[in-house]
């Protein structure tokens, strides 16, 4: 009887396959992704219960400290963009640890540059922390 | 002597450094996707400010305190209670509301009173600024 047993070991894995599949969860992650400039400071997200989806993303984030960040800039740059970019809406995204009356100001300083729709991203409640 | 020996392999480039950029770049786009929609809701800024507000019947003065606690018109109050003390202040449904924030309180607690509000069908409601903070 012939027990000789083949061997495998000498052939080299083809790689081909896992190529492929790397270029396809490339592909998927460069068109589902999009770029945004966010501030290096965390932000967390106020709670509130919402049935609207953001549409038409335009993120001014605001950090806990009140510093704005609108496509990369800070500061007056920021508000500059803001101003001369003629909004139709703008997506806030804030901290809920601002301070409120930072928070009523900043809300101030927009309505002066009449953006017709204003919205502020919120997290689900039934994801906030037990006390 | 000298060999003309002509017979030349081709070599294949190695794919090496591209299978490696390729990961690089995927291992990137992995790590700052984000996946979900974002939940919003929506800021009517001219009402929310008071611009076309008009005041009628008693003082309305909530001022918002950390920790789902309110004073209105100076008495502490739970934010559960604040609609059944504003309706008997209020000569209409849709009467003006006067929001204050105190110092301590932060953008939750306001977001808290003004869904608050919303759930209890009081729209009309005007959030005064203490102070230019920008």
């Amino acid at each position: 009887m012939n027990f000789r047993k083949t061997s495998h070991g000498s052939e080299k894995e083809n790689i081909v396959p896992m190529i492929n599949i790397v270029f396809l969860l490339l592909i998927f992650f460069l068109i589902t992704s999009s770029l945004v400039h966010r501030p290096v400071e965390i932000i967390e997200r106020p709670f509130g219960l919402s049935d609207s989806n953001v549409e038409d993303p335009n993120y001014l984030f605001i950090t806990g400290s009140s510093e704005i960040m609108y496509l990369g800039q800070t500061g007056e740059i920021a508000w500059d963009l803001i101003k001369n970019n003629e909004l139709t809406t703008l997506t806030i995204e804030t901290d809920r640890n601002l301070a409120a009356n930072k928070f009523i100001s900043l809300l101030n300083k927009l309505s002066d540059i009449n953006i017709p729709n204003l919205e502020m991203i919120v997290s689900d409640p039934t994801n906030k922390p037990r006390k | 002597m000298i060999q003309l020996n002509t017979i030349s392999r081709r070599r294949r480039p190695s794919l090496t450094p591209m299978i490696d950029v390729v990961f690089l770049l995927l291992i990137f786009f992995m790590l700052v996707a984000r996946f979900g929609v974002d939940k919003v809701i929506d800021i009517n800024l001219p009402s929310a400010l008071g611009q076309n507000a008009q005041y009628e019947g008693a003082p309305r003065l909530v001022e918002i305190k950390p920790g789902n606690i309110v004073l209105l018109n100076g008495s502490k109050i739970p934010l559960d209670q604040l609609s059944n003390n504003l309706s008997e202040l209020m000569p209409s449904p849709n009467a003006l509301v006067i929001l204050r924030s105190s110092a301590e309180a932060n953008t939750q607690d306001l977001l808290d009173v003004l869904l608050y509000l919303k759930s209890e069908k009081i729209t009309n409601v005007s959030v005064l600024e203490r102070e230019n903070e920008f």
